[in-house]
């Protein structure tokens, strides 16, 4: 579900779909820049109700955003 | 034209403890705020940030100097948006003034390195806004 809803997020950033695999790293492989990165962010925060800061000072697969999203998720009161 | 600083504000380049600067296209805010309702955007901007952008004529035009304020002050604090979030970083934007205002542990960041003040200016063309600020 939550790789789902990014990769539709990803998607409508239009992002190629075969560019979104769980190694693809947001700023070497997807060449995200910060506008992207806030809307990936904003898009979590509607779909999933999450709030998952994406701006850092290593770059991330997608399966490491994932298991970010699982872990705000479980802390989010539902 | 770029507006400068005026005489009272005219910056000491020994006071300067940071460098800002950030341009962001008006078309890509617009189709990211075209894409959001207000309770989610409010990850980004502060509810007196919404309302001064939705009373102006060009909203995207000052929603996009909003955007490029944040990221120069996270550049002239030097960690970028990493360890503050984006609504800490408040713009005040009119055609002719630029104000930041930190909350949060944006405001603590700058406290730690010593800036007192931030002095800012924006200027538009084409499908472009661009900010300058500098930490004092």
């Amino acid at each position: 579900m939550v790789i789902d809803a990014l990769k539709d997020i990803l998607l409508d950033l239009g992002i190629p779909e075969e560019s979104i695999t769980d190694t693809a790293l947001l700023r070497k492989d997807l060449q995200l820049d910060s506008t992207e990165t806030v809307d990936i962010s904003l898009g979590l925060k509607r779909r999933l109700g999450v709030n998952v800061k994406l701006e850092s000072r290593k770059d991330m697969t997608l399966a490491e955003v994932c298991d970010m999203i699982d872990k705000a998720m479980a802390a989010t009161p539902s | 034209m770029f507006p400068l600083p005026t005489q009272s504000t005219q910056p000491s380049l020994t006071r300067i403890k940071g460098i800002g600067i950030d341009i962001a296209p008006i078309s890509r805010i617009a189709a990211m705020l075209s894409r959001y309702n207000q309770e989610t955007l409010s990850l980004l901007f502060t509810s007196n940030e919404m309302d001064r952008c939705q009373s102006t004529s060009h909203p995207n035009r000052y929603y996009a100097a909003c955007f490029s304020t944040k990221e120069a002050v996270g550049k002239a604090l030097g960690i970028g948006m990493v360890d503050i979030n984006w609504n800490e970083v408040e713009a005040q934007v009119t055609d002719t003034r630029l104000t930041v205002n930190l909350f949060g542990e944006a405001r603590l960041q700058a406290s730690k390195r010593g800036i007192e003040e931030w002095l800012a200016t924006w200027c538009h063309w084409d499908d472009y806004v661009l900010v300058y600020v500098l930490a004092q």
